[in-house]
C-alpha cells in the first residue's frame, strides 16, 4: 500500500500519543518505588507509597490504556484508517 | 459489508445470551450446593461436585468450540468482541497465580511483594501501546514472528522466543502448582494425582479448541472469579489474622458476598501492614 501524506500525519500523531503515554507510564512506575521512603504523607489512611503500589498505580495504568484506546479510535476514524467490524 | 456487520451483531447478541444464562446457572448451582450443605451433604461430596462440574463445564466449552481451522485455533478467528476479550484478559490477570501466588508473596514479603503487582499490571500498558495493535495488523500468530518480521532477522525473533519460554515456564509452574493444590484441596486426592487430574481438564478444554476454547473458558472463569474472589480473599485473611471480615457469617455471608468487601479489604490491608512494618498512626 502506498503511504500518502495523510498516512504520515496519522502515524506521527499516533507515535506522539504512544510516546507521551509511555513517558507517563515510566514516570509512575519509576517514581513511586524510587521515592517511596521520602513520601511519608497518607492518603485514605494509608501511607502514600503503599497506596500507590497497591492500587493507585494500577488505576493509573488502566486509565492510560483507556485513554490510548479512545484517542486512537478517534484518530483512526478521523484519518479513515479504522477497520470495519468485519472484513 | 452491512450484512456481515449484521452477522457480527447476531454473534455478539448470542454470546451475551449464552453468558447471561451461564451466570444465572452458576448462581443457581451455588445456591443449590448451599442448600444441600444445609441438609447435611458431606463436605467431601461438595468438593467433588465443585471439581467435576467445573471440569465438565470447561470440557463442554472446549468440545463446543473444537476447530481444525488454523486461524480459529491460534487466534480465535480474530473475532472475539472487545468486551469479552477484556473479560478473558481479566481472568488471566486474577488466575491461580494471582490469588494463591500473589497473596502468598504479599504475605511473606510485605511491601516488596507489591513489585510483582506493579510489574504484571504495568506490563499490560507496554503490551497495549507497543505490541497488541501492531500484532493484530501484522496478521500472524505469535509475538516472536512479529518481532522477527518487524526488526528483520532471527536475533529479534530469538530474543522473543527466549522471553516467551522464560515467562511461560515460570508462569506455568505456578499455575500447575495451583491446579494441583486446588484439586487436592477439594477432592482430597494425592497431590501428584491432583496435578494430573487438573491437567487432564485443561487438556480436554484447550486441545480441541485452541485459543477459541481458551478464550471462552476464560470468559466463564472471569464471571466465577468476579463472584467469588472477594470471598476467597476474606477467608484467607480471616485464617491468617483471626479477624472476621464484616458479613462473613454463615448464610448472611453468601448474600453479602458482593457487598461485604470493605471489611475484607481492611483485613487484607491489616495483614500487609503487619508484615511490611509500615504502620499508620491509626493502625492496629
Amino acid at each position: 500500500m502506498q503511504l500518502s501524506e495523510r498516512h504520515r500525519i496519522y502515524w506521527n500523531r499516533n507515535r506522539g500519543l504512544t510516546i507521551a503515554l509511555l513517558l507517563a507510564w515510566f514516570g509512575v512506575t519509576f517514581s513511586v518505588p524510587f521515592f517511596a521512603r521520602s513520601m511519608t504523607f497518607t492518603v485514605f489512611g494509608w501511607p502514600f507509597s503503599f497506596y500507590m503500589a497497591a492500587q493507585g498505580c494500577l488505576v493509573i495504568y488502566l486509565l492510560l490504556i483507556l485513554l490510548y484506546a479512545n484517542r486512537l479510535r478517534k484518530l483512526d476514524l478521523e484519518y479513515g484508517v479504522d477497520e470495519p467490524e468485519d472484513e | 459489508m452491512s450484512a456481515l456487520g449484521g452477522a457480527n451483531r447476531a454473534f455478539y447478541d448470542q454470546l451475551k445470551r449464552y453468558y447471561r444464562w451461564y451466570t444465572w446457572g452458576l448462581l443457581l448451582f451455588v445456591a443449590m450446593l448451599w442448600a444441600l450443605e444445609r441438609f447435611g451433604l458431606p463436605r467431601i461430596w461438595i468438593g467433588y461436585t465443585f471439581m467435576f462440574t467445573t471440569i465438565g463445564l470447561y470440557a463442554g466449552i472446549g468440545i463446543m468450540s473444537r476447530t481444525a481451522d488454523v486461524a480459529e485455533y491460534y487466534v480465535a478467528g480474530r473475532r472475539v468482541p472487545a468486551f469479552f476479550n477484556g473479560m478473558a484478559t481479566a481472568a488471566d490477570w486474577m488466575s491461580a497465580a494471582t490469588f494463591i501466588g500473589m497473596a502468598g508473596t504479599l504475605y511473606l514479603q510485605g511491601f516488596d511483594g507489591l513489585a510483582y503487582v506493579l510489574g504484571w499490571t504495568g506490563g499490560y500498558c507496554l503490551v497495549a501501546f507497543m505490541i497488541a495493535p501492531y500484532l493484530r495488523k501484522f496478521g500472524q500468530f505469535t509475538i516472536p514472528d512479529f518481532l522477527g518480521a518487524r526488526f528483520g532477522g532471527n536475533l529479534a525473533r530469538g530474543i522473543g522466543i527466549m522471553a516467551a519460554i522464560i515467562c511461560s515456564f515460570v508462569y506455568v509452574v505456578a499455575q500447575i502448582y495451583g491446579v494441583g493444590l486446588i484439586t487436592t484441596r477439594f477432592t482430597s486426592v494425592d497431590f501428584g494425582y491432583g496435578v494430573f487430574l487438573g491437567l487432564a481438564g485443561i487438556l480436554v478444554c484447550s486441545f480441541l479448541g485452541g485459543m477459541r476454547a481458551v478464550t471462552w473458558t476464560q470468559v466463564a472463569q472471569c464471571i466465577i472469579l468476579q463472584l467469588r474472589l472477594r470471598d476467597g480473599a476474606a477467608g484467607a485473611t480471616r485464617a491468617a489474622t483471626g479477624e472476621r471480615p464484616q458479613g462473613d457469617r454463615g448464610p448472611r455471608h453468601l448474600r453479602e458476598a458482593g457487598r461485604g468487601g470493605a471489611g475484607a479489604d481492611r483485613c487484607a490491608a491489616a495483614v500487609i501492614r503487619r508484615w511490611s512494618g509500615c504502620r499508620t498512626q491509626g493502625g492496629r
